[in-house]
């Protein structure tokens, strides 16, 4: 059980780490981010999909 | 008491029975003592012997014509128990859905309904050894749409094995081993049957006679419409089968690819390392036009022992689609594998399918009896409901942000082809054979009426799966046991001793 605390401290610190770090791309006024997309065959939100990748969208 | 017919040499007929039963399988072994506990005087016929040989294994090689399969000699075992033999246990009865017509789902609906089977759940149950309680639960903010299903497991129960020594010790029933059934005579008129006629391994011509007062083909889901299309020495297109209904609407399980799942460990709602199953709602099956159907989603690789490998595999994204899923959608970076993901099966319901069938080929088996020659066929909606299951679960993860869906790539665009049986190890169907000798209200519909008997032939009946009109997403042995039951029933009421 201590083991698997440790991990999860650890895999919660680089995640928390990640969030703060990495800013998440903003939807456009018309869009909403939760209208889901079907993107390289994943069903995904629109807020999942990155801006810096545009031909994802199609 | 067990006689080999092997040892026996032909000779005067046998006599007197209650009732004949052609095929010591689950639903044969299960009618022989259901019926001999009730005092009625048994025959229990079964082409095999105690244990699996060529010689009888040989009687079920055919050809595959149309979409592949799987061997026919290699998806059924021919000997006492018969397939419960190589059963991996999985126990569910039908949905209430089941039962009824639907007019999206074209030859649907049986003529009998649910609480017809659950009369005989509990001893079912006990038979199977199971508990007799299906605890299905809706799944949390998709409670419309989705339930889990909970299915019974058996030890699994192998019917010859359990029952060898009742049938042994009974004074009620007579089980011949190595009776291959060569024909079914009828009285001059056609409505009645009188004698079943076997044969032995040791001389493939004579003729063992069997009479009683009625008679039951229970030889399974392709073996028993072969057998009736063979049965022409009195009725040219076979027995039971003047409106050419018999061996039609074949149907199995189609077990297909339906896609990945990944997910935020933290976001993960089930149990991680399991299998997790979805069955859609009836709600969900109208709304979308589908037919029935099983999800399953579950870890394609399993949590490695040792600290190290389990800290590799907690900080790693653990396969391939994974890591690019978190490429893909998470700005490319992965810095610890905060990711679970794993595989999504779909078993399907088939549309009955007249054109999906089994036939007669030329050649003949060692008894001069034409070979089965099987013809599965897939419909668009068979296609139609795996596609949607899928969509559907995948738009529930994406809404309620528990994770993401990939659709196998067979299903985005409907142009591809449905991949065929081996062509990966995911792809298959359950070695279930139903619908060939159909339960329905009138002849024009199917080839047994609801009491199991074969139209216009008023002492024979069916048991087994090739009565089922419609398959459902079950397995189908336990509701085999539940019909078998419900027909032993019905025999002991209206064929007394």
């Amino acid at each position: 059980m201590k083991r698997r605390s440790f991990i999860s401290l650890l895999m919660a610190a680089l995640v928390g780490l990640r969030t703060a770090f990495v800013p998440r791309p903003a939807a456009a006024s018309s869009e909403s981010d939760d209208d889901l997309l079907l993107v390289n065959g994943w069903i995904v939100r629109r807020s999942q999909v990155s801006k810096s990748n545009p031909e994802q969208l199609r | 008491m067990i006689f080999d017919l092997n040892e026996i040499p032909a000779g005067e007929a046998r006599t007197g029975y209650d009732v004949c039963i052609a095929g010591g399988g689950v639903a044969g072994i299960t009618l022989a003592i259901d019926l001999a506990a009730r005092g009625q005087r048994i025959l229990l016929l079964e082409a095999g012997g105690q244990e699996s040989s060529e010689r009888s294994s040989d009687v079920y090689k055919g050809p595959i014509i149309g979409r592949a399969y799987f061997d026919l000699d290699f998806a059924r075992l021919r000997f006492l128990g018969g397939t419960s033999n190589h059963w991996a246990g999985w126990c569910r009865t039908f949905d209430a859905w089941d039962f009824v017509g639907h007019e999206h789902i074209p030859n649907s609906g049986w003529p009998i309904r649910k609480p017809d089977l659950d009369r005989h759940l509990e001893r079912a149950a006990k038979i199977l050894e199971i508990p007799s309680t299906f605890a299905d639960t809706p799944v949390a903010q998709a409670e419309d749409d989705f339930s889990h299903v909970e299915f019974q497991f058996s030890p699994p129960v192998r019917f010859g094995e359990k029952y060898l020594d009742a049938l042994k010790a009974s004074d009620k029933i007579d089980l011949f081993l190595n009776a291959n059934l060569t024909d079914v005579r009828l009285t001059e008129a056609s409505n009645r049957v009188t004698e079943f006629h076997c044969s032995n391994y040791a001389d493939t011509t004579a003729k063992h006679t069997f009479a009683g007062k009625a008679f039951v083909l229970a030889m399974g889901g392709i073996e028993t419409p072969r057998m009736m299309l063979n049965f022409r020495s009195q009725m040219p297109n076979g027995i039971g089968n003047a409106r050419d209904l018999v061996g039609r609407h074949f149907m199995d399980h189609f077990h297909a690819w339906g896609g990945i799942y990944s997910a935020k460990r933290s976001d993960w709602p089930f149990k991680e390392g399991e299998e997790t199953h979805f069955a859609p709602t009836p709600a969900f099956m109208a709304k979308q036009k589908i037919a029935n159907a099983g999800l399953r989603m579950g870890p394609l690789t399993d949590v490695p022992r040792g600290l190290i490998s389990r800290a590799k595999h907690s900080l790693f994204c653990n396969d391939d689609d994974t890591r690019g899923f978190a490429r893909s959608f998470f700005d490319g970076a992965c810095p610890a594998n905060v990711f679970t993901g794993g595989y999504i099966r779909v078993s399907s319901e088939q549309q009955p399918n007249p054109d999906s069938r089994v036939s007669l080929a030329d050649e003949t088996d060692k008894f001069g009896m034409r070979r089965a020659a099987l013809d599965w066929q897939i419909n668009e909606l068979d296609r139609h409901t795996i596609k949607h299951m899928v969509i559907g679960v995948g738009r529930y993860m994406a809404e309620r942000k528990i994770g993401n869906v990939k659709l196998a790539d067979w299903l985005l665009d409907d142009a591809n082809p449905v991949p065929q049986v081996g062509e990966d190890r995911w792809l298959g169907a359950g070695f279930h054979h139903m619908g060939t000798t159909r339960m329905a209200d009138t002849p024009d519909k199917g080839v047994v009426d609801k009491n199991c008997a074969v139209f216009g032939l008023n002492n024979l009946f069916v048991a087994g799966s090739s009565i089922f009109p419609t398959c459902g997403q079950t397995n189908p042995t336990l509701p085999i046991v539940q019909l078998t039951l419900r027909l032993g029933e019905h025999l002991a009421e209206n064929f007394k001793g």
